[in-house]
């Protein structure tokens, strides 16, 4: 039987395990004590923006992308939002106030921290045919909380980014260099966000870090979208092998149970950040009784700093569907202006060999996002 | 003719000769990451930049590690992300987004000055900094010396 048959969903989608995950962590952040973070120290020189504070209110600081810090409380509020405008041969012409999401971190003392991400989507929405808010919606998108016990083990619970490749990890538009995510990290091979719990850490391996993840997902999601598929089970490991933020390579493996179906995920990724650009890489396979047959994609993303804060980027995709699906190749070439480390605006252009489920990807994409 | 082209060659050499006179003489930039004295124990390069990137974040006897960064723009600050992480603190930033993004997870802050980082690691057993100045004081230990 599982955990979702077991409990049934209430009509926000939380299941009764839900609600005592939730119960369990608002009472963690009412229960714990308040200590001075580091981030509290004094600094009187706001060199770089985003790095000190740029506004001051009695116990209120203020800094760009990192949010507004609550005094003493241990408290930040932060968030970023995303404008989008695209012309495809799909759909024609939108504009859309896409996301704006917000995070509350509560960090109160160096063993424990909680972090929910709170998001209002479809917020206004302007094509050829109509305008306004048409399925505006908020959710609890992510919650969770982490007790970190040492450097190699920390357990968090509760919904959070699925460790899988990069890509996943980096969900934000302002931290993405592209306006549309590859086709295969988009929705076909995992769901995003994961409703369990985590076992993760890192250690020193010669001159390097290797870090993992060992994750379960047992309960249905917190955000309400008819769009997701959740499994009823996961369980996968992830392991990062890196030398600082310059190169890193990792290996994840998922396994899914839905309706008694299984499917197996097994994926590699590269991030490499040389002094001018960066590449990043993922290879997704996957397989089993849930599928009619194998899948696997890949894609190839490199950026180049071209001058100063303006990157050109051009990426490579394939994706190989479950039969009777058509092999897709996609390329996709833009440029990105970064006025800050926060903040994108990017354009680019799509082209795909093929449709996907009648729907072409062919087009232009450009957006303005910033963390705040 | 003849004389000009040795005046030339002899004012060429003299330049190179000067040149790589100032070279020998100019101090070699180095930062010194340094903690209180009660912590004396050395680390490698590979240890301080899990401090900073905040992979690491217990002292061996269970202490929470406390990293000071000096501001992005400094000397120090972009000597020691060029030694430690092989590149300048603005490409930093986009990691940091991730880990903020990720994990809720921030920067290590930042003080004003290499005394300020000073005083601040001598006044707290689980601080450490990094400074450019060659007088660090008593009251504090250098754990590694990144030339």
């Amino acid at each position: 039987m599982t955990a979702a048959a077991s409990c049934p969903p209430s009509p926000n989608g939380l299941t009764g395990k839900g609600h005592a995950i939730v119960f369990l962590l608002v009472l963690l952040l009412l229960a714990c004590p308040r200590s001075t973070p580091a981030e509290d120290l004094p600094s009187n020189a706001p060199i770089e923006l985003g790095e000190a504070p740029l506004l001051s209110a009695g116990p209120l600081k203020y800094q760009p992308a990192r949010g507004l810090r609550l005094g003493s409380t241990g408290g930040v509020i932060g968030g970023f939002t995303n404008l989008k405008a695209e012309s495809t041969e799909h759909s024609g012409g939108e504009f859309a106030l896409d996301n704006l999401n917000f995070f509350v971190i509560f960090d109160p003392v160096p063993h424990f921290r909680a972090v929910a991400e709170l998001q209002l989507k479809d917020i206004f929405v302007a094509d050829e045919k109509r305008s306004g808010t048409q399925s505006f919606g908020f959710d609890v998108r992510r919650l969770f909380g982490d007790v970190t016990v040492s450097d190699e083990l920390q357990l968090r619970a509760g919904t959070f980014l699925t460790p899988v490749g990069y890509w996943n990890l980096i969900l934000a538009p302002p931290l993405t260099w592209t306006t549309e995510a590859p086709l295969i990290v988009e929705k076909n091979f995992f769901q995003p966000t994961t409703t369990g719990f985590m076992l993760h850490g890192s250690t020193g391996v010669s001159s390097s870090q290797l870090g993992y993840s060992f994750f379960s997902q047992f309960l249905k999601p917190l955000e309400h979208n008819p769009d997701l598929d959740p499994p009823d089970h996961t369980a996968g490991v992830r392991l990062a092998y890196e030398t600082g933020p310059a190169w890193s390579v990792s290996a994840t493996y998922q396994a899914a149970q839905n309706d008694a179906l299984w499917s197996h995920l097994g994926g590699v990724g590269l991030l490499w950040q040389p002094s001018r650009g960066e590449v990043m890489s993922e290879l997704y396979v996957q397989d089993g009784s849930k599928l009619s047959s194998m899948q696997w994609g890949t894609y190839l993303q490199g950026v180049l700093d071209v001058r100063g804060p303006f990157y050109a980027v051009g990426r490579y995709e394939h994706f190989d569907p479950p039969s009777p699906g058509q092999t897709l190749n996609l390329l996709t070439v833009g440029g990105v202006w970064k006025p800050f480390p926060f903040m994108a605006v990017k354009v680019e252009y799509r082209v795909a060999d093929h449709a996907l489920e009648d729907r072409s990807l062919n087009g232009f994409f450009s957006s303005w996002s910033t963390l705040f | 003719m003849r004389t000009t082209a040795h005046a030339l060659f002899l004012t060429a050499g003299l330049a190179c000769g000067l040149l790589w006179a100032s070279q020998l003489g100019a101090a070699e930039p180095r930062v010194r990451v340094i903690t209180h004295r009660n912590r004396s124990a050395n680390l490698t390069e590979s240890e301080v930049r899990a401090i900073y990137l905040k992979q690491k974040l217990f002292w061996s006897d269970g202490q929470p590690i406390i990293p000071i960064n000096r501001e992005a723009g400094t000397e120090a600050r972009e000597l020691f992300s060029k030694k430690v992480f092989g590149q300048d603190s603005r490409r930093l930033a986009s990691y940091w987004n991730q880990r903020y993004f990720e994990a809720g997870e921030f920067p290590p802050a930042t003080l004003a000055s290499d005394e300020a980082v000073i005083r601040f690691v001598a006044g707290s057993e689980n601080a450490i900094g990094y400074v450019t100045l060659e007088n660090v004081g008593d009251a504090i230990t250098v754990v590694l010396d990144l030339r």
